[in-house]
């Protein structure tokens, strides 16, 4: 078919040509294929030069990708941007030396996670120890949380890895959380909090289990 | 009176002089007629397709066809590209591939934030590449409860609600019903939830 105007085609043409050029740069948004293109030129040099090397580490790649663009969404300066990527980056590294590299995401960002909020690496090799299969995501997620609310690390570490070795259900953990939460927003201490919470979650173990001096000790945190 | 030209007289007279027609004349043209091969009286419908003609339009109609065209190809290329993390062009090399999740992995989370004097207020994390745009919240008929439910894979997904103020302010609120992410230095706090049993 073809389009004649009464105006003339060249006025349709020129008028197609600035809609598209205006509309260009929406059609990338949309479709996003460069998300790394809201980071400035440098920044996103350093972040890809991170990313590569994490590549090459055998590490995951996408939590770091996450990780800036958050930063971007967040308006952080470039400097905080290219250092929250590089920890991340180091977490994972710390992660696959206590861990191993057979995770899936969501453990190895569980895993980053506490050990950012300040779960020392030998805490979180336990875990691998332990592991036989399971999985320990919620674990990690209600352990970090619980130290994000000021429960002591030590505490937090040692009733979290009780519950998970006594074979807690997803249940359990979040039940824990939950009640620790409501706890420390009525005022009581956090590790007293965790401590008395511990009490009410029931002991699930599986038969054939070998407990560990650890878990024999269900209620007894360091404070 | 003037002369007049012989030409003249001539020509008048041959106009006037009646033509002999031979009579079975009309009856051969009408022979020939009805031998033809009858014109169809609908012209072959493809035929519509592919004639030229021409249609008149203004610039303001133009450019807006060509926006349409534009969007279209938005769409499409939206619906086509980075789905689980994979770029069919194969030129995206920051973003590490996902296997692809079936539908019926994914399970449905409604997010909730009451904020009665936002302005608006959408959810942003990894599941959407911190795109502040991309999932926006309604507020509810009564009160200032915010809500979304979006769909989302199994495992560990990290959020927060961006709130905009009918003053133009924006700020970065953590879920007070969900865990905690550490502190990442970027300046307001993520929150964590998990999807599936166990999050595996």
């Amino acid at each position: 078919m073809t389009l004649v105007s009464s105006r003339g085609s060249r006025a349709v043409a020129c008028a197609a040509t600035i809609l598209l050029g205006a509309l260009h740069p929406l059609a990338l948004v949309a479709q996003d294929p460069d998300p790394l293109s809201r980071l400035d030129t440098q920044t996103r040099f350093t972040v890809e030069v991170i990313i590569d090397s994490a590549r090459v580490a055998g590490v995951p790649t996408r939590p770091l990708l996450l990780k800036a663009l958050e930063g971007a969404a967040k308006h952080a300066d470039n400097r905080h941007i290219i250092a929250a990527v590089r920890s991340q980056f180091r977490a994972e590294l710390d992660v696959r030396v206590a861990l191993g590299s057979t995770l899936n995401e969501s453990e190895w960002t569980s895993a980053v996670s506490a050990l950012q909020a300040g779960v020392p690496l030998e805490a979180l090799a336990k875990f691998r120890g332990e592991r036989a299969g399971k999985p320990f995501t919620r674990a990690l997620v209600v352990l970090t949380d619980l130290i994000q609310r000021g429960v002591p690390v030590p505490e937090a570490s040692s009733a979290i890895m009780q519950l998970w070795q006594r074979g807690a259900a997803d249940g359990d953990f979040y039940g824990l959380w939950k009640n620790v939460e409501q706890d420390i927003l009525s005022g009581q201490n956090p590790g007293t909090a965790l401590q008395q919470r511990m009490r009410e979650v029931p002991v699930r173990v599986a038969p054939g289990t070998k407990l560990t001096p650890a878990s024999q000790e269900p209620d007894n945190p360091s404070s | 009176m003037t002369e007049q030209d012989p030409y003249v007289d001539w020509i008048a007279r041959e106009a006037k002089r009646a033509v002999a027609v031979d009579p079975m004349a009309v009856e051969r043209i009408m022979a020939r007629v009805r031998l033809a091969e009858r014109p169809s009286r609908r012209p072959a419908r493809w035929r519509w397709f592919v004639e030229p003609r021409s249609l008149p339009l203004s610039p303001i109609v133009g450019a807006a066809l060509a926006a349409g065209l534009v969007g279209i190809g938005v769409f499409l290329g939206h619906l086509n590209i980075d789905r689980g993390g994979q770029n069919p062009t194969g030129r995206s090399a920051t973003v590490a591939p996902r296997p692809p999740l079936a539908s019926s992995d994914t399970s449905v989370i409604k997010f909730v934030l009451v904020a009665p004097h936002a302005a608006n207020v959408a959810v942003v994390g990894d599941f959407n590449n911190w795109d502040a745009k991309a999932t926006p919240m309604t507020r509810t008929k009564t009160g200032g409860t915010w809500s979304v439910a979006i769909q989302l894979p199994p495992g560990r997904h990290v959020y927060a609600f961006v709130v905009n103020g009918a003053n133009g302010t924006t700020q970065w609120v953590a879920d007070p019903t969900a865990p905690l992410a550490p502190e990442d230095g970027l300046g307001a706090p993520n929150s964590v939830v998990l999807v599936g049993g166990s999050a595996s």
